[in-house]
């Protein structure tokens, strides 16, 4: 009994001892330079919100001119131009879409301005009421770009002119639509730019810290708004394999597959420490070398070309796409099942991060 | 407890002390300070007595059990079927012992005495719209504003809700975990009439292995839902229901578990050692960290809500979220950090009484005034 009351005492000062040093596993971060990979992150993030701050505005200004226009004066051109402008925007949301964590996250961007499906109903409905507030959550699913890609798309160049020519209270949803969208991403960018030097000093890898953040919000995003939403759920991944392919992003509009490769490119480049010029600055790949994880980063940047490659083998749209050969789009799925597991298991260990957003559609 | 298993517990504890003093940053500044008791925390909640447990909370599990079958009925109305007052009635009153034959068990046991006195009309009147709108439930009845009906999910399961948009399942059975199990924790068993110092912790209940005062402990214990082994990364076998579940929920990110069983544990603990005044530090801390935990679950239902694609996911959210603030109105007087008039401002002012109408500003106020208060500002996005 001695020996084993000597023996626990041991024991018990050797764990306190444990408990006491720095080192507490996760990698050795001494060697990270944190405050590069957060100086470029914020750099890489400020330029995506400010181009889409950019291209909303033009939105806000076309469709302005189009809701005061006189009820006969719509020509094909201002569809063109407001079809055009909706694409550019949509696109740019893309780059920056992933980055809704901390002073930006309770504006909830994603769901305020990309539900899709949109209810049309309820767009038809609000529009004849005009007693329509944005700032009521259930209009979510009855404003941002999928209902204006309902209210542009939903039929050919010819029909959609004599539809608006002739209902200005379409118009005016229109605007106020792009209106809500503009002055949201407004809101979210200044947040985002008041915040950013807080960001950039907020080093560490504990919940809350911006590398935490980070990793959560990008494993947030490709997990569900990506995976899901962009190809799970269109596929049937929900709904027992059977498609819903009206739930596919720009269903009206048909390039869903384009902004879906954005939105990958997006992830890919911030992975890499790419910014808006081209230049491949301190990224999470850089990171991970530091961290003596070059194995890791070379499975990654292989498993990003091989969804690359899968999702270069579909065609627009991809509703029709999934019509007549799901297969292919099951491939694209299961290789980014595989960089999940990568990105969402295997990084945020190596990094010391502890991957804490629920996704939980249960009750 | 054999005296040698105590000399090797107070040396445990002896060992511990060593280790967090040699861990200090402080190196001999402070004056030696006075003993003051401390104790180990135990690995579980499992105390014995004379080689048999000390533990028993059945009534507890049965309540808990009953509402599980209420919740059974809910859901009927949920899938479209017609469901009574008098049958969601009788298993709160537990009428005839078997809640007037609607219960698949017997026991003396009821939830409705135990519930919030106040409020245990509002659950009736619950009850009772609850019927009315299975009535337009059953008739595809599809709910809008203004109108009870069925509220279809993105899963495709459907909810059936009040003419506000409100889901009876939610109100109904988050409500009871509020007024009835969070409610007697903190309100009559854990206050100085069941665990003060008047209390007997001498002597054994007649036919018992316990004390009174453990009793009550124990009691406070079988609320929360919690295996015996709960803790933090919990991956035991145990079933992990109502509070602990949301526990289990906030864990990842708060450590909500252990803060909680760690609290509940030495509290137990200190009364087996007569350690009174650990047991009160040990009982405040429940009645702080279980705010927490239902300001956690509450927040995380405001940013479900904020994230909601469709109405029936967005009204299921939120239907929890009022739920669980307005478990805040039940909060130990002596030991609440929000008034009575702050939560109702949450749930009158920021919530509102349509849930149809909900803001994201209001659930940012809502989200705010709960982070702040409860010092989840660094987590409020995640949880």
């Amino acid at each position: 009994m001695n020996i084993f009351k000597r023996t626990l005492f041991l024991a018990l000062l050797a764990i306190g001892l444990i408990a006491c040093s720095d080192d507490d596993g996760g990698g050795d971060k001494s060697t990270i330079d944190q405050a590069e990979f957060l100086r470029n992150s914020s750099k890489i993030i400020s330029e995506a919100w400010l181009d889409l701050e950019t291209t909303a505005i033009e939105f806000e200004d076309l469709a302005n001119g189009f809701k005061n226009a006189s009820n006969n004066s719509i020509s094909q051109n201002q569809i063109q131009e407001l079809r055009a402008q909706l694409k550019k925007t949509w696109k740019s949301w893309q780059n920056a879409s992933t980055y809704e964590f901390g002073a930006v996250a309770p504006f909830s961007l994603k769901s305020n301005l990309n539900i899709y499906r949109t209810d049309t109903a309820k767009i038809e409905q609000s529009k004849r009421d005009k007693n329509y507030d944005f700032a009521q959550l259930s209009l979510k699913d009855a404003k941002g770009f999928p209902a204006l890609d309902y209210l542009l798309n939903m039929a050919e160049e010819s029909v959609t002119v004599t539809i608006f020519s002739s209902d200005s209270a379409r118009r005016v949803y229109l605007e106020r639509v792009v209106n809500d969208l503009t002055s949201r991403i407004k809101e979210v960018r200044t947040s985002w730019e008041n915040d950013r030097a807080n960001f950039e000093s907020n080093k560490g890898t504990d919940v809350g810290s911006s590398t935490g953040m980070l990793v959560n919000a990008l494993n947030l995003h490709f997990e569900k708004y990506f995976r899901n939403n962009k190809i799970g759920i269109p596929l049937g991944v929900r709904s027992s394999g059977i498609p819903q392919t009206d739930f596919v992003e720009a269903f009206y509009a048909s390039y869903s597959l384009e902004l879906a490769k954005e939105n990958f490119t997006a992830l890919k480049n911030f992975y890499y420490g790419i910014d808006a010029t081209n230049v491949n600055g301190f990224g999470l790949e850089d990171y991970l070398i530091a961290l003596d994880a070059a194995d890791l980063n070379q499975r990654i940047k292989d498993q990003i070309t091989n969804i690359e490659i899968k999702l270069n083998d579909l065609s627009d749209p991809l509703a029709l796409q999934i019509a007549n050969d799901a297969n292919k789009v099951q491939e694209a799925y299961n290789e980014i099942q595989k960089l999940i597991i990568l990105w969402k298991v295997d990084m945020p260990s190596r990094m010391g991060i502890l991957i804490t957003f629920q996704d939980n559609d249960g009750d | 407890m054999k005296k040698s298993t105590v000399k090797l517990m107070s040396l445990i504890g002896l060992g511990l002390i060593t280790t967090l003093n040699s861990c200090s940053e402080d190196d001999g500044t402070e004056p030696t300070k006075n003993i003051t008791p401390t104790i180990t925390t135990p690995t579980t909640y499992e105390f014995s007595r004379n080689g048999s447990s000390s533990v028993s909370y059945s009534g507890q599990t049965d309540r808990l059990n009953q509402l599980a079958e209420i919740k059974d009925v809910l859901k009927k109305g949920d899938n479209g079927e017609v469901i009574l007052a008098k049958t969601l009635e009788d298993m709160f009153a537990n009428t005839n012992d078997n809640g007037g034959g609607n219960f698949s068990f017997t026991t003396t046991k009821q939830l409705k005495s135990k519930t919030f006195t106040i409020d245990q009309t509002y659950f009736e009147d619950l009850f009772n719209a609850a019927e009315q709108a299975s009535n337009s439930g059953a008739i595809k009845i599809v709910a809008a504003n203004g109108t009870a009906g069925l509220a279809t999910r993105a899963s495709g399961k459907t909810i059936l809700v009040d003419e506000n948009g409100r889901e009876f399942t939610q109100l109904i059975e988050k409500g009871l975990m509020g007024a009835t199990f969070y409610n007697q924790i903190v309100n009559t068993y854990l206050t100085d009439e069941r665990v003060g110092d008047q209390v007997n912790n001498a002597d054994l209940e007649a036919g018992k292995n316990y004390t009174k005062m453990e009793h009550h402990m124990d009691e406070a214990f079988g609320y929360v839902g919690a295996p015996v082994d709960f803790r933090s990364n919990y991956s035991g076998k145990g079933t992990v229901r109502y509070w602990a579940n949301y526990s289990n929920n906030a864990d990842d990110n708060i450590q909500m578990n252990d803060r909680l069983m760690n609290a509940f544990k030495r509290a137990r603990a200190a009364i087996v050692e007569k350690k009174y005044s650990i047991r009160d530090e040990e009982v405040a801390k429940i009645h702080q960290e279980f705010e927490v935990l239902i300001a956690a679950t509450a927040i995380h239902y405001a940013n479900e809500t904020k994230a909601a694609t469709n109405d029936g996911d967005r009204l299921h959210v939120l239907s929890e979220c009022y739920a669980f603030t307005r478990a805040l109105r039940y909060s130990n007087m002596n030991n609440r950090k929000l008034t009575q008039a702050e939560v109702d401002d949450l749930l009158e002012n920021k919530i509102g009484s349509n849930f149809w109408k909900i803001k994201e500003q209001n659930l940012n106020l809502l989200i705010d005034k709960l982070a702040s208060t409860y010092e989840l500002e660094a987590v409020k996005d995640q949880l």
